[in-house]
């Protein structure tokens, strides 16, 4: 379908290079594994069924629409998560292209970050249909949830242009950022609602941002969650700034960084 | 008088670098050390006429590539200056951004795009592509089940379609393929990209140099010569 709208769109080079690396990344993660496109949704599926079994069978944790409430917050992570883990070596692995023509690398995060996009969408998809199997309805904020993507793009992409830009120099990067990213796992509200850090902890919400967007995320796909208009505000700014960094860091020192790809 | 393309002038690259280690400690300790210093190229003077073809010569190691990142804009140079007066750069190598998992028919599109083509364009080429490459039966095979020769011949396929107004072609005739392939793509070589574009040919082979530039670059060392002589440069490049 996308191609159908993409051919009345004209000719521009620049934005069919993006599509076509993010449809080519998308499809090079899963369409060659046998079960191809599955496995964005056993991912997520598989966490939910072990956290499930953990929180309710084994803590006997008792919460309504704890599934739901599961597969709204995991989804928004594991897309996190996967974009910044191999976004951070997304220069070394397009040194072909950094190489071979004059372009602006603001392409390749841009369709990195539409292939890791593409991979959500699904997952959302998979996420609305298990919410009208289980009769649960959607958040009475529900419109707002394309601003919610939109910090979320926002701050992922700013994370993924600055540790890009780390990696080739320093790379153990890679596994300091592995251990932020499970501290942040444990700690942003996906197992338990983030409005706890409201009473405790105050200062969470304004060091993890995804502590408000996972929050607001809920707020849009599941009812009974308050939308914290505050905290998305801030978030938001906080996100754009983020990104006027990374965006200063790559034109500064994108030559510097050339040299050791 | 003729309108130059590119002005390079009293330009110097020196790449830092610290040595692999394998110790913690002394990783560790290569974080406060003063780097090593490699000064890959100095004092470079180049001036390059619209439409000109010069060949560039030099051993392994003796800064060719490095020139062309300089030119490309990939890379800043320490010292000295670099104009490009015309507008996009193209550096061709064979096998550029080849996906072993993707098929044929999947690099061709990712390929035209990366080499500036809109897929309008490449819809158009894609037939000439693949017959000139000589796959028509294997358009939907992944690349990974290709011959080196097939891939050599489906990278130069694609490369000649490509449309930019500097080549930096860069080892471009390596293994292209059997004798007949061969003239056949010299000679589409010629018909698409010698037609008044701006090209650097980065070649070991002395046979391309000798037949296709207007004059010849040496680099030894990262020194630099221009010759209008292509006899003179490659005698002084053998000595």
């Amino acid at each position: 379908m996308l191609t159908n709208i993409l051919r009345h769109i004209p000719e521009n080079n620049r934005f069919e290079r993006i599509w076509k690396l993010a449809q080519v990344d998308f499809k090079k993660r899963y369409y060659n594994d046998k079960l191809g496109l599955i496995w964005a949704l056993i991912n997520p599926l598989s966490q939910i069924a072990i956290y499930y079994f953990v929180f309710t069978v084994v803590l006997e944790k008792d919460e309504e629409n704890f599934v739901p409430f599961l597969f709204s917050g995991l989804i928004m992570w594991i897309a996190f998560s996967e974009a910044t883990k191999t976004g951070a070596n997304i220069l070394t692995n397009k040194k072909y292209l950094i190489e071979n023509i004059q372009f602006n690398w603001i392409d390749l995060y841009l369709s990195h970050m539409t292939s890791i996009f593409m991979g959500l969408i699904f997952n959302l998809i998979a996420y609305f249909g298990t919410v009208i199997i289980m009769g649960v309805n959607l958040g009475s904020q529900f419109l707002l949830f394309p601003l919610v993507l939109l910090n979320w793009f926002v701050l992922t992409t700013a994370v993924v242009i600055i540790l890009s830009l780390l990696n080739p120099i320093f790379e153990d990067i890679k596994h300091i950022w592995a251990i932020v990213i499970l501290v942040g796992f444990w700690v942003s509200g996906i197992f338990f609602a983030g409005s706890f850090y409201l009473t405790e902890y105050k200062w969470m919400i304004h060091l993890n941002p995804f502590v408000g967007i996972l929050l607001n995320t809920r707020a849009c796909l599941l009812e009974g969650n308050e939308f914290y208009f505050s905290m998305f505000v801030e978030n938001m700014i906080a996100s754009f700034a983020l990104l006027a960094v990374a965006v200063f860091l790559l034109k500064k020192y994108s030559k510097k960084v050339a040299e050791f790809i | 008088m003729e309108e130059l393309s590119i002005d390079i002038k009293n330009l110097s690259k020196t790449f830092s670098f610290h040595e692999k280690e394998t110790s913690i400690i002394k990783k560790l300790g290569s974080l406060v050390t003063t780097p090593k210093r490699n000064r890959v190229l100095s004092d470079i003077n180049l001036q390059i006429n619209k439409g000109e073809v010069i060949g560039i010569i030099g051993k392994n190691g003796s800064g060719k590539s490095t020139l062309l990142k300089l030119i490309l804009g990939v890379l800043e140079p320490d010292e000295g200056s670099k104009m490009v007066t015309e507008g996009k750069i193209l550096r061709l190598a064979l096998g550029l951004g080849f996906d072993m998992n993707l098929t044929a028919r999947d690099n061709i599109y990712v390929n035209g795009a990366i080499l500036g083509l809109s897929f309008k364009q490449i819809g158009k080429a894609f037939n000439d592509i693949i017959s000139f490459a000589e796959i028509e039966k294997f358009v939907d095979t992944p690349l990974k089940f290709f011959s080196s020769g097939m891939r050599s011949r489906l990278s130069f396929a694609i490369a000649i379609h490509a449309e930019a107004d500097i080549y930096l072609i860069d080892e471009f005739f390596g293994d292209v393929g059997d004798e007949i392939f061969k003239q056949k793509s010299q000679k589409a070589f010629e018909t698409n990209l010698l037609s008044g574009k701006t090209i650097l040919l980065v070649s070991h082979s002395l046979e391309t140099i000798y037949e296709l530039s207007d004059r010849v670059f040496v680099l030894k060392e990262g020194s630099g010569r221009m010759f209008e002589d292509v006899d003179g440069a490659i005698e002084w490049y053998l000595n």
